[in-house]
């Protein structure tokens, strides 16, 4: 199994009033597979974030670095690390972060236009939508639908120029239990048609065993659970 | 309840701030209006006097009553007269309720024969002469002679008595001549017997008005000391006839703009109850000239208000969207209040106390800010330009602290309205109602907008339709009518919302063109503009207005202001016009003779510091055409070239170029140009011979090569104000002629100097006073133009107009700045999810300037349109009401570059300071803050 990213003695601290520093995330090391569901399980407050961000490129380790298909990111300037987000990833938020004044379809045909997506844009946000069931939903406006639809529509935005890989930080914690499994079958099914690589975040137990690799966060260090 | 509101105005300093200042604002130009305009006509009843006292060189504000007008010797009639003067007298003093400065009593004998002791070389024995006495006269001559009269008898039993220096030298008497009455007795029943102690004159040292007559009025009058005269003659029941005269001389300056009303009433009272009596008389002059006051006030008053109207509708506009925002943004908390048992009462009570907090503290910041914008207006000389003035008397009363209530009490009630709305609401409503959306605004759906242009537009339509009129009421002295400046105001209202319609299609017809190739950026701004129209209406509205209203009051003013000038150069002639005094023989000139004049040096105006040209002009303003029976023609006598080079034309009244009609006069010596109601009026036609009379010269003839309507110096129809203040026209003709010729028929009669000068008119000042030039008349239009600038109506006009323009801009910027604040935080969220998919900083920023060029440049480029419009179509109407009663020239509108240039300088100023704020607001904004990336 390739590894599409690897994680090499991460630490992220925080300066404190008093002068010391707090450590989030301490010496982590780890490996995401390609085209697999990578889980990062840990309680509030535990560094899970804090890890997804550094290896989503949003933000940079103190110690340590972050391999990401062959190519260093860390210390990459702002601009460099927003062109490569901009290709290369999808986010999907704990809170729903649709653009408000954006339909469905436009939500998505966005990150097409963002990404320079070069193919036909409207077939392939139609074919997105279609994918996380919404076809039928494509013209409403983010507040015409509920919570659990718009998460999928986050989900089609995220997937939509065929990112390497897609990070969903706690997908499924503002929706109810069945939602949420119905998310999680949409990110298997998108592994299984399309081979993307998935790293989400939760702090449910439940939802462990879905995923093909699990790493346990617990006040900022990796837990060994194996 | 009050830590809950100190709460949220920390909360919400911006708005809170904006909210503040549209109070401060408000309360401030209502109580500048107060305070201007009081000042304003304090400021003209002061000039009614002094101007009155300038040119009457008599005391302004002086009221005479007098008795035994009639010649009844002695008795019961003469007797009420003399106490019903006294009464009167000291009646007025108390009606008036202004305080006097003087009250001189003059009491009189009129007829006093006396025998004299000692008639040096005089025919008779006995004279007949007055005696009298005069209240406080000590302090108020010198003698030149003598004495001053004592108030007892001498020991020898005479009663001393002064004269005039002019009786001294027409009666031929001097100190020490003693006489005795005939018939008037002393204390103990024996003749009265006089002696001369003191001649005198008035003492030239105090000039407090007290010598209402010079002293050499006296001249057949004997002085008596004062207590002396009341103890022999003044009695309850008087034996002898006796005058009195009074003047009260009332201190003007204490004159109040609310004390003329009541000064005119009592005014007319007395005259009205005086006209019954034949021999009591009361007179004053002023009451007509502050009848002319009361009359001009009115106009000040109604036009002061009528301008400020625009800005009042907009503050009251902004506090209630500001109080409305700010209620949206705590809608929440509103909804939980009330969802927890909160009463109505009580969430109106937060909000009533909150309000009035805000108010109170506009108003206290409010008045002394008035003070500063009156002096301001005070200071405007055009739109946006100042000079250094004498300040305003400015004084807060009563009424401006009033005015300050009312205008905080209105801001109350315009904030707590929209409370009422919304704290019916509970949560579930609340939360029902966000996810509905937001429709068009209620006049959008209420088409309130297309109401308000079609009434603006009918207002305008049914004003032009009575131009003519307008202008006679002007002129008989009708001030800005206020629903013509009201209907320009809602055109600019009507127009900006109309647009407001219009520009959302504009904006997605370019989305739509571009729609596949649009970057990211301006396809998400694009998209925001499209989206969101019905939020940004407020902010585009305010944003139209201030620049509609911007050019609109600028072209106004410039309008006023340029026409008044060009009326002023225009009937002055050249820029200045003098005459100077000439020598003539008439002190030698015997029966028969004639008049002949010596003419001063010419060339000596000439060669004055700035003058450029000169030229001579004989104007005769009594000639006659004899044919026509036209008496009071006016005779021009000029040199053409010197007369084109110097005098002021505007070239575009005359349909061809006025040297054209200068180069057909010079072709002949006989040529006359005349004015145009010859043509009309008598049927003159080009080449007829016109036979005209100079007044002191005979009789000339011409032959006609022009008719013209304009022409410098000359005003197709005088005018005269009747008693009834109303100004009647009489046509006026005009015939110009060569110089030359008239000076061959007539010899060489005063001309007028006219000059041209390089804009400084100090040249020609500085010259005179070095030569000593003895002038009878000097006109200086540029002086003439600085006091129409003092005139409070012009005054007022441009300093409202400015005024109106700084606090809207002010608004303006408050306005935009909250708009785009709010904005831009409510999308703190979409920005992070633009940075996190990779959008850089410089691509969301394209975005914003993407949305401030389609609604800031949209707006600014429909308010320049809309100003445009509606200069164009209420510009003329509104001058109408500016324009003197005498205005010989056609309106027109009028627009500097300058003026354009200073708005849009100044509006851009205030725009690029709230894109830096902006600029730094946005860079402040972190991605993982907005995504609440961070797990704390």
């Amino acid at each position: 199994m390739d590894n599409i990213i690897t994680v090499e003695g991460v630490s992220k601290g925080f300066p404190l009033p008093d002068g010391n520093t707090f450590w989030a995330l301490s010496d982590i090391n780890m490996e995401i597979p390609q085209g697999k569901l990578t889980i990062l399980r840990g309680r509030s407050g535990s560094g899970k974030t804090t890890l997804m961000n550094i290896i989503g490129a949003l933000d940079d380790p103190t110690k340590g670095r972050v391999i990401f298909d062959g190519q260093e990111i860390t210390g990459w300037n702002e601009e460099t690390k927003g062109q490569f987000r901009r290709y290369h990833i999808g986010f999907v938020f704990q809170s729903v972060a649709l653009i408000p004044m954006m339909t469905a379809y436009e939500n998505v045909e966005f990150a097409l236009r963002l990404a320079n997506y070069k193919g036909d844009r409207v077939a392939r946000a139609t074919e997105c939508l279609h994918m996380v069931g919404l076809q039928s939903r494509m013209n409403h406006m983010p507040e015409e639908m509920s919570g659990g639809e718009q998460q999928r529509v986050a989900i089609a935005r995220a997937l939509c120029h065929r990112p390497k890989v897609i990070f969903a930080d706690e997908p499924t914690a503002e929706l109810d239990t069945n939602t949420g499994l119905m998310v999680m079958k949409i990110f298997q099914e998108l592994i299984e048609r399309e081979g993307i690589t998935i790293v989400m975040t939760t702090h449910d137990t439940g939802l462990m065993e879905l995923g093909d690799r699990v790493y346990e966060i617990e006040a900022g260090e990796l837990v060994d659970r194996e | 309840m009050l830590q809950l509101i100190l709460q949220k105005i920390k909360n919400k300093k911006g708005l809170v701030f904006s909210l503040l200042l549209g109070n401060i604002l408000l309360i401030s130009i209502v109580c500048c209006n107060v305070i201007y305009t009081r000042a304003s006509l304090q400021r003209m009843i002061n000039t009614t006097f002094s101007d009155y006292l300038e040119q009457q060189n008599t005391y302004p504000m002086l009221v005479s009553v007098q008795s035994g007008l009639s010649q009844i010797p002695s008795g019961v009639g003469n007797q009420k007269a003399y106490f019903r003067s006294r009464e009167v007298a000291n009646l007025v003093e108390d009606e008036y309720e202004i305080p006097l400065k003087m009250k001189i009593r003059h009491d009189q004998i009129t007829v006093v024969h006396l025998d004299m002791d000692n008639y040096r070389g005089k025919s008779q024995s006995q004279i007949t002469l007055k005696l009298g006495a005069i209240t406080d006269l000590p302090r108020h001559v010198v003698l030149r002679e003598g004495t001053y009269p004592s108030s007892e008898f001498t020991e020898d039993g005479y009663a001393e008595v002064m004269m005039c220096q002019r009786m001294m030298i027409t009666q031929c008497l001097v100190v020490g001549d003693t006489f005795t009455s005939t018939k008037l007795t002393d204390e103990n029943g024996e003749l009265l017997k006089l002696r001369i102690v003191g001649v005198f004159d008035a003492d030239e040292t105090i000039d407090d008005g007290y010598w209402v007559q010079t002293p050499s009025a006296y001249f057949q009058e004997f002085i008596m000391e004062e207590s002396l005269f009341s103890r022999l003659f003044v009695s309850d029941e008087p034996q002898i006839a006796i005058r009195t005269f009074y003047q009260l001389l009332f201190d003007y300056g204490r004159v109040k703009p609310e004390d003329v009303e009541r000064i005119i009433d009592v005014s007319q009272k007395y005259n009205e109850e005086f006209k019954s009596y034949s021999d009591t008389e009361y007179r004053e002059k002023f009451s007509e000239r502050l009848a002319v006051y009361l009359s001009d006030a009115r106009k000040v008053r109604i036009t002061l208000w009528v301008l400020q109207v625009p800005v009042f509708i907009l503050l009251g506009v902004f506090i209630f969207m500001v109080a409305k925002q700010m209620l949206e943004m705590e809608q929440s908390e509103i909804s939980i209040m009330k969802s927890r048992g909160a009463s109505k009462k009580q969430i109106i009570q937060v909000y009533m106390l909150q309000s009035t907090m805000t108010a109170v503290a506009g108003w206290v910041i409010g008045i002394p800010l008035a003070f500063f914008l009156c002096q301001v207006i005070g200071s405007a000389n055009a739109f946006l330009e100042f000079v250094s003035r004498k300040a305003l008397p400015v004084e807060l009363t009563l009424d401006v602290l009033l005015a300050g209530i009312l205008a905080a009490l209105f801001s109350i009630a315009v904030m707590v309205v929209p409370v009422l709305k919304y704290s019916n609401v509970t949560i579930v409503a609340q939360k029902q109602r966000k996810t509905r959306g937001n429709g068009a605004p209620w006049w959008q759906r209420y088409y309130v907008d297309v109401l308000l242009l079609a009434v603006s537009l009918y207002g305008l339509y049914s004003f032009s339709g009575q131009k003519d009129a307008l202008a006679a009421a002007v002129a008989d002295g009708a001030s800005l009518d206020p629903l013509l400046f009201l209907s320009s105001s809602l055109f600019i209202m009507g127009a900006g919302l109309v647009s407001l319609r219009i520009v959302p299609m504009i904006s997605w017809a370019v989305y739509r063109i571009g729609r596949k190739h649009w970057s990211p950026a301006l396809y998400t701004s694009f998209l925001r503009i499209i989206r969101t129209r019905y939020r940004q209406s407020f902010i585009m509205i305010f944003l139209i207005v201030t620049v509609a209203l911007g050019i609109f009051n600028a072209k106004a003013a410039r309008t006023i202001n340029r026409n008044e000038e060009l009326r002023l150069h225009y009937l002055t002639g050249a820029d200045v016009v003098l005459k100077e005094k000439w020598q003539d023989n008439s002190a030698s000139l015997e029966d028969g003779g004639e008049l002949t004049y010596i003419e001063p040096d010419f060339d000596k105006y000439l060669t004055m510091d700035h003058v450029v040209s000169g030229t001579k002009v004989y104007r005769d303003l009594k000639s006659t055409v004899t044919t026509n029976n036209l008496k009071n023609v006016q005779l021009m006598g000029i040199h053409t070239r010197e007369f084109g080079e110097t005098a002021f034309m505007d070239t575009s009244l005359l349909p061809e170029h006025w040297f054209n009609y200068l180069n057909l006069m010079s072709e002949d010596s006989g040529n006359l140009i005349v004015s145009s109601n010859f043509r009309e009026n008598f049927g003159y036609k080009v080449g007829d011979d016109l036979m005209f009379k100079s007044g002191p010269g005979g009789s000339t003839w011409g032959k006609i090569v022009a008719f013209v309507d304009y022409w410098p110096g000359y005003n197709p129809y005088s005018y005269t104000r009747r008693e009834d203040g109303l100004y009647s026209q009489t046509e006026k003709y005009l015939i110009v002629a060569h110089l030359s010729r008239l000076q061959s028929m007539d010899g060489i009669l005063p001309y007028e100097v006219w000059l041209r000068t390089d804009g400084t008119t100090s040249g020609v000042y500085e010259g005179i006073e070095q030569k000593k030039i003895t002038l009878t008349s000097f006109t200086d239009v540029a002086d003439s133009v600085i006091r129409l600038k003092n005139n409070a109506v012009f005054q007022g006009t441009n300093g409202i107009l400015t005024v109106g323009f700084i606090v809207v801009l002010m608004l303006c910027v408050a306005g935009f700045l909250i708009y785009w604040i709010l904005s831009i935080q409510s999308r703190a969220l979409q920005f992070g999810i633009f940075r996190a998919m990779g959008m850089s900083l410089k691509e969301i920023l394209a975005g914003l300037i993407n949305e401030q060029v389609f609604i800031t440049g949209f707006s600014m480029l429909i308010g320049g349109v809309v100003g445009v419009i509606a200069s164009h179509l209420y510009v003329p109407l509104i001058q109408i009401s500016y324009a003197s009663y005498d205005q010989p020239l056609p309106l027109r509108i009028a627009s500097a570059g300058s003026d354009s240039l200073k708005l849009f300088l100044l509006i851009g100023i205030a725009i690029a300071l709230c894109l830096v704020i902006l600029g730094w607001i946005i860079s402040r904004i972190h991605i993982s803050q907005a995504l609440k990336l961070g797990e704390d």
